[in-house]
């Protein structure tokens, strides 16, 4: 408590040291001058032209030219025009009219941007920030702001894992600093710190697309630790700060409602074998493997008009979806009070038929201004989702048997979809399952069609508020003191229900439902207070300020199994039995913020950031971060002045800082025990064991780097070069299963990753005719992840263990059985066996039911190996962090027309292709045409997939995925390109009352350049965990291709 | 403007001051947990912690029957699934086996349960219970962990029969609390029975309950540390052991029908340690695999099972009741397939039928057999009659009581298979006799199915599970 008063005491010391007055000037004499373009020679209107270090200013008028009362000469004369940069001369004589020349801010340098606690001029930042403002947005409409983000910033890597309806991408920002703890950046909205983290139990819930991306105005990435140091222990993995409308500026009230209409549609789907295909490759399994010729297992069957039964399940199940979206919002404001109101509506059906996206959003953000002391503020925001999907088995396993993608493909395709009266098709011994036709082996797969569509599903309804008044006091010119409380607050209602239809997998169980509620609500309160100051040349910025924090989280679940009545079949119904579980999760934070910035007329500029944060989950409870950075504008330097020519600005940068990761488990330093019942009475078990004394996570930046302005402002070139050590990494440390810990690991600050590379970001206003421009930005990023220290290899994924996390590798490497193809002669895999001296031994994998199952032999089929199958170990296969990445984007406007191209690539990882692998197996599961195809057949063949043999799994790789299913994962995708039109609608009568309306086009994810030979090479089977398993495409729903048309109407 | 000022600093020290933190607004704790101070200072906390460590136990013990019915030559399994024990059939269960790392854990996961229990009701003072129930509770654990043992050691080492010394499993005698204890050495199955053997002794089992008329079967008791034992003994070859253990159960008797363990309340007389089925339990129940509902996983050998002799398939075995017969079924080969199921297990919706893992039927078998060996024949037979003519009743093909010799040992192995068909002890009985695992084929010579030897004690990549991958990476005192 002690330490917590000096603290008191100091911060109020602070505050004394900085108030000052500011001494006011007579004036004396009068300048007359012209504003005028630098280019094009135009006088230019309304610009402000002020004497500096007084309140004495003037606006330009009609022709240009303004009138400004001095007080003596020389002087120094600032003038700013929105869309120009600031113009500082010094004028030592009255006697003639000046002229300031306005250079043009095509590439907004002198934009404001956010950083934590407040706002700062891009052309001032020491920090490595990128930014994305609403126009760069506009050609691309996602539901979640964090999608839009792909390829638009430099350093910030966002890939689409998949396309279930509500996914979210993942966002891995200067690569990934964690290894157990979560990656994702930390949003804030508007000043306060939300949820991000998938809460719902049953559905893909992103609590990003709570947020309405009509309603964004801008959104910043803070990058590196100068930037991201004020959020202290949650800014290692980046901050993401998003700033809602206002209506300020907006002296007319406006309203805008915008409408467009969406057509999805999976992309790049394999062929499905059709019903003789399969049956004809089943049988020669069968046969190869010295089946009976008169016994042959699969056949066709026909239907009533003597017509082959051929079922394509994928195109069943696959459909274009359309997407409906309505944004309606009011804006304005007069010299007391802005608001903006809006309100939007988006109803999107999923590329499978089973899946549907609703969300309705509304926000009001108001400001209200008391007198020029107080200024009262409001953000308020409501936002209801609906997300539902029949598939319950999303990420990836290898024998995944709820997956629609996965179950579209292995369904057979010699057997109907549905029976003559309709119901489904399913197996008489197990009628979960699906029928077999005129096979004689039993399916273990459901009919994929009484999944999607007989009335399975998993729907999660999210209530979600975000709101935060505020009010700010300026006591004193240059002194803003401001508080803050937000509120975030999301309820989900998670729904599942399993009814006891025939083919659908759980018929026997009579039904099943599943309905349960969580709640998380975070409460946050700053204070802060925030004094500028400039003296002389001098500029002067403290801020300092509390913040507390505090979550719960409360759930519960109902589960009812066996529908009393099977008829009666809803989640609400009578069940025979019924369970249930809860829990309850309460965390707390407080911090101590402070941060100091300076600077020397714009040419030498300091900031050093410090925050303490106190956390609930840790048991080493406190933690200090801090950043600081330096820069220095080299270009205003005398010596520069012959480069000025073509540079017309250039500043040298550079930052250390260390912050760190709270996303730790909710009581990750407590060990407990867990109540249940035993035969009826109350049993206590141990939930793990914890670290007593668990700390921060750390990472250390250093970030050097220049930004330069060329040609007159129409290149800007930003280079960061950067490297960051993230130490003290939350690890769960291996126990072996024989210690009896439950979970086998213990959760202790051990790991530690390095990530470093280069940015390299320009921006360029290529053409600039009035009536034709041409702005592109490219942003490149290389980036290297490296384990350095860890306590064990981490082997991830249970049950197919593809991906290892080990020292001197980047995090998440393949991990498989190391093979050198198919064996042209015998059709056979060939397996490398590792000698003790590192070389390999070449043996085939020969898999012979009943006779012995899998094993090794010679090259020469026949000779049985003097290995046995555990000499054939997996091994280190690849990267699947992508090393480098980054977008090229253009906007052109060609009289009223605009027009968008988004390309963004991605590159330097493998991909591990286990729906190949999956897909091509001997047992009684189909697979892709392809498969059947370029299957081996004969000696000679060339071939991918190996001699099929009856139940066969290992020799294709699903069991022990092998390295023949590596494939590059590099890619250039045509993200998005757009074109719309504004009419002139100053020609309109005015009668009309419309200000503007434009119309549009937009498609998404047009082409791909890849060799990649699955769906898609981004994809994730496992985003949910995505810094430990990476590069594992396996049973997930592909990307989708979009296209909407759109409209865009302001009265 | 001075007032200005004073008004901005106590306006931020107002601000500061209020949202000021104490130390308990960071002290958050579990709201739906406890912790193990708090379990061991009140009686019912410490009971509930007993009843976790059977609870651990239990997955184990549920897994141990299904697992040695799946190695069974009673069974087949049609499932091709390596998550419903197809490479336990096929006894190829290798380290990266899906089935392998499961059940090794939660035997483990009993053990070190059992053993943090034991070492805290050792080393606490002032605990709020008896010293009656500290000692029950301390042998108590010792059983658990004794009973994962031996449960582990059936299939992670070759036999005691074969060889005493084939290396075992990783033995940890103490608790482990935490980090550091990675590094376990391989014990041999000799010395985790003289292990298992020193834990039971005639003290500690005279800690646990007796048999009273309100006996619990689904607490360690007695009779059930003594079964353990006598299984330990029988292993060993020292049947006279065996015998006194086995004489020293008394005050069971067998219920009239096998039946009767399996419907509620689910245990009878017969019973001395079960595996109970609440809501909370049943999810995890063998009923999974032998039930036809269950998804056709386990089915009866229907070739060269036991049921195919017919002296145990007789209309007047009351256990025949059991199979049930469908006459659509149709095997994986394409014949019809009848007598599929073996359905001691029938409740399939509710699962709540409990897991027997000694009943008083296995005592009065284990004491035949042992009796036979020291050749006491005439209450070999005397004792196996006991068990047979409870469910044959009448028309028996078989006069037990004039049996000797070979046909007396091939009546009572016999026995054995039928009484407990289902109920896992077929499996570990082939085991600890160091017998070859038999299965059918599906062709014929003359009359009779052709068999294959698929496991033999001298080999133990078949005979014996590897350990779990995960297992030999972390623990670096295996070598593999």
């Amino acid at each position: 408590m002690n330490q917590k008063l000096t603290q008191i005491k100091i911060a109020s010391l602070w505050v004394l040291l900085f108030f000052y007055g500011i001494n006011i000037y007579a004036q004396s004499t009068t300048l007359q001058g012209t504003v005028v373009d630098s280019r094009t020679g135009d006088p230019l209107i309304g610009a402000t032209i002020i004497v500096e270090g007084t309140t004495q200013g003037a606006l330009s008028d009609l022709d240009g030219n303004f009138k400004i009362s001095v007080a003596s000469l020389p002087v120094s004369i600032n003038t700013n025009l929105v869309g120009y940069l600031t113009n500082t001369i010094v004028v030592y004589d009255d006697s003639e009219p000046i002229e300031i020349q306005l250079t043009e801010d095509l590439l907004k340098l002198s934009e404001v941007v956010v950083v934590g606690y407040g706002t700062q001029k891009r052309s001032n930042l020491t920090a490595s920030l990128a930014s994305v403002s609403a126009d760069k947005l506009q050609g691309i409409s996602k539901n979640s702001v964090d999608n839009m983000l792909e390829g638009l910033a430099a350093g910030v890597m966002v890939s689409t894992p998949g396309s279930q309806v509500g996914q979210a991408p993942i966002i891995n920002i200067r690569g990934v600093a964690s290894i157990s703890s979560s990656s994702q950046p930390l949003y804030v909205v508007d000043g306060i710190p939300v949820n991000n983290s998938d809460i719902a139990s049953n559905t893909d819930y992103n609590p990003i697309a709570d947020i309405n991306p009509a309603d964004i105005k801008s959104i910043d990435v803070l990058k590196d630790a100068a930037a991201t140091a004020l959020y202290g222990s949650r800014a290692a993995a980046g901050v993401i700060l998003i700033t809602t409308n206002s209506g300020a500026g907006q002296t007319k009230s406006k309203i805008t409602y915008d409408y467009n209409f969406g057509l999805s549609k999976a992309i790049n789907l394999f062929e499905p074998m059709n019903a003789e295909q399969y049956t004809d490759i089943k049988n020669e399994g069968w046969l190869n493997n010295g089946g009976d010729p008169n016994k042959l297992p699969y056949a066709t069957m026909t239907d009533k008009n003597g017509k082959i039964v051929n079922t394509n399940w994928v195109d069943l199940i696959f459909r274009t979806g359309a997407t409906h979206n309505h944004n309606l919002n009011f804006q304005g404001s007069n010299d007391k009070f802005t608001y903006y109101v809006s309100t939007g509506l988006t109803k999107q059906e999923g590329i499978t038929i089973d899946a549907s996206y609703d969300r309705f959003t509304f926000r009001a953000n108001t400001t209200y201004e008391v007198n020029k002391y107080i200024n009262l503020g409001f953000n308020s925001s409501y936002a209801w989702s609906k997300i539902r999907t029949s598939d319950s088995s999303r990420g990836g396993s290898l024998s995944s048997i709820g997956g629609l993608t996965r179950l579209a493909y292995v369904d057979l395709p010699n057997v109907p979809a549905y029976n003559e009266d309709g119901s489904f098709y399913a197996s008489e011994v197990s009628p979960g399952n699906l029928g077999k036709g005129n096979n004689s082996v039993e399916v273990f797969y459901y009919n994929v069609l009484a999944v999607a569509k007989g009335g399975h599903y998993n729907e999660s309804k999210t209530n979600r508020i975000l709101a935060s008044p505020f009010a700010e006091i300026k006591p004193l010119k240059g002194l803003t003191l401001k508080t803050q409380y937000g509120i975030d607050w999301t309820i989900v209602q998670n729904e599942s229900f399993s009814p006891p239809v025939k083919g659908s997998g759980t018929y026997s169980n009579g039904g099943s439902s599943s309905v349960g509620t969580t709640s998380l609500k975070t409460w946050t309160w700053t204070n802060t207070a925030d004094y500028k100051l400039t003296i002389e040349k001098n500029n002067i910025n403290v801020l300092l300020g509390v913040e507390a924090s505090e979550s719960e989280r409360h759930g519960w679940t109902r589960t009812g199994t066996q529908l009393s009545d099977a008829d009666i079949a809803y989640v609400e119904a009578n069940y025979i039995t019924y369970g249930g579980s809860g829990n309850i999760s309460e965390s707390s934070l407080f911090s101590y913020i402070s941060r100091l910035t300076y600077d020397y007329d714009g040419k030498y500029l300091f900031t050093a950031n410090w925050r303490r944060d106190g956390l609930s989950k840790l048991g080493k409870k406190w933690g200090n971060f801090w950043g600081l950075s330096a820069a220095w504008r080299i270009s205003d330097e005398n010596f520069f002045k012959p480069l000025r020519s073509f540079i017309d600005d250039f500043k040298v940068k550079a930052s250390y800082g260390i912050v760190g990761n709270a996303n730790v488990g909710w009581y990750a330093s407590k060990t407990t025990y867990g109540t249940s019942t035993f035969n009826g009475q109350t049993s206590y078990n141990s939930s793990g064991v914890n670290d007593p004394n668990l700390g921060w996570e750390q990472t250390g930046t250093t970030d050097v780097g220049f930004t330069a302005a060329l040609f007159k402002h129409r290149l800007s070139v930003d280079v960061d070069f950067f490297k960051s050590t993230s130490k003290d990494l939350i690890l769960d440390s291996s126990q072996a299963y024989s210690t009896g810990i439950v979970g086998a690991s213990i959760s202790t600050n051990l790991g530690k990753v390095e990530n470093k590379g280069i940015e390299i970001g320009l921006n360029a206003a290529i053409i600039n005719k009035k009536r034709f421009k041409w702005n592109s930005t490219f942003n490149i990023s290389f980036v290297k992840n490296k384990v350095i220290e860890l306590d064990d290899d981490i082997v991830s994924l249970s049950s197919i263990k593809a991906n290892i996390t080990t020292e001197g590798y980047s995090m998440g490497q393949l991990y498989v059985y190391p093979t050198a193809g198919v064996d042209p002669q015998t059709g056979r895999r060939i397996a490398k066996i590792k000698q003790a001296d590192g070389s390999y031994v070449n043996q085939l994998l020969i898999y012979k039911n009943g006779n012995g199952g899998i094993g090794l032999y010679d090259m020469d089929g026949e000779t049985k190996s003097v290995y046995s199958l555990s000499d054939w170990k997996p091994e280190i296969a690849g990267n699947t962090k992508p090393t480098v990445y980054g977008g090229w984007n253009n906007t052109f406007k060609f009289y009223g027309f605009d027009a968008a191209l988004n390309f963004h690539f991605s590159g330097g990882n493998k991909v591990l292709n286990a729906m190949k692998a999956t897909l091509s197996d001997g047992r009684m599961w189909s697979g892709t045409e392809n498969y059947y195809k370029k299957v081996w057949r004969k000696p000679g063949d060339k071939s991918d997939f190996a001699k099929t043999s009856y139940n066969d799994s290992y020799s294709n790789g699903t069991t022990n995925l092998n390295s023949d299913l590596i494939e590059n994962g590099t890619f250039v995708r045509l993200q998005s390109a757009s074109l719309g039109y504004t009419f002139d609608t100053k020609k309109w009568p005015s009668a009309l009352g419309i200000s503007s309306l434009r119309v549009y086009a937009q498609a998404h994810n047009i082409f791909t350049i890849t060799s990649y030979s699955g769906f898609d090479p981004e994809i994730n089977s496992h985003a949910e965990s995505s810094n430990l398993n990476t590069g594992i495409d396996l049973n997930t729903t592909p990307l989708s291709r979009t296209f909407t048309i759109g409209a865009t109407l302001s009265l | 403007m001075r007032k200005n000022i004073y008004t901005s600093l106590a306006s931020i020290a107002l601000a500061i001051a209020s949202t000021s933190c104490g130390d308990d607004f960071l002290d958050k704790n579990p709201p739906l947990s406890v912790t193990e101070d708090d379990l061991y200072t009140t009686e019912s906390g410490i009971e509930g912690v007993y009843n976790g460590v059977l609870s651990r136990f239990r997955s184990l013990g549920v897994d141990a029957v299904i697992i040695a019915d799946n190695r069974s030559d009673d069974f087949v399994n049609y499932g091709m699934n390596t998550y419903y024990y197809s490479e336990v059939y096929n006894m190829n269960v290798g380290a990266a086996s899906v089935v392998n790392p499961g059940y090794f854990q939660s035997g483990y996961l009993a053990v070190n349960a059992a053993n943090i229990l034991k070492e805290n009701l050792e080393n606490r003072s002032n605990l709020p219970i008896s010293d009656e129930v500290r000692n029950e509770y301390i042998a108590g654990a010792l059983f658990i962990r004794d009973f994962a043992w031996y449960y582990l050691a059936q299939v992670y080492s070759q036999p005691y029969a074969y060889d005493p010394n084939s290396l075992a499993i990783p033995i940890h005698t103490e608790a482990v609390n935490g980090p550091g204890y990675n590094n376990a050495e391989l014990w041999t199955i000799g010395e985790i029975y003289d292990q298992i053997l020193s834990d039971l002794s005639d003290e500690n089992i005279a800690a646990l309950p007796a048999y009273t008329s309100k006996f619990d079967p689904t607490r360690p008791s007695q009779a059930a540390a003594l079964m353990l034992r006598q299984r330990i003994h029988m292993a060993k070859l020292d049947w006279n052991s065996a015998i006194a253990d086995g004489e020293s159960i008394s005050g069971f008797t067998l219920s009239n029908s096998v039946a009767d363990m399996f419907d509620a309340p689910y245990h009878t007389n017969e019973n001395i340690f079960s595996l109970p089925s609440t809501n909370t339990e049943r999810g995890h129940n063998p009923i999974f695999y032998f039930n036809h509902e269950g998804g056709y996983i386990d089915t009866l050998n229907t070739r060269t099972g036991i049921l195919t002799n017919p002296a145990y398939h007789l209309a007047s075995d009351s256990r025949t009741a059991f199979i049930r017969q469908d006459p659509n079924s149709i095997g994986i080969d394409g014949q019809p397939n009848k007598d599929v199921w073996y359905e001691k297990y029938d409740e399939y919706s509710v699962r709540l039928e409990w897991t027997h893992l000694f009943r008083y039927a296995e005592t009065l078998l284990n004491l035949a057999e042992s009796y036979y060996n020291v050749g006491n024949e005439s209450k070999a037979a005397e004792l196996l009659n006991i068990v047979r003519s409870r469910s044959v009743t009448s028309d028996d093909i078989i006069d037990v009581l004039s049996l000797t010799g070979d046909e007396l040992r091939e009546a009572i192995y016999n026995e054995r298979r039928a009484e407990f068909l289902g109920e896992g002890l077929r499996g570990y009985d082939i085991s600890r006799r160091a017998d070859d695992y038999v299965y059918p084929l599906s062709t014929k010579t003359g009359d009779a199915w052709n068999t294959k030897v698929v496991a033999t004690p001298s080999d133990r990549s078949t005979y014996a599970w590897a350990l779990p991958e995960y297992e030999l990476q972390v623990n670096k005192l295996i070598n593999n």
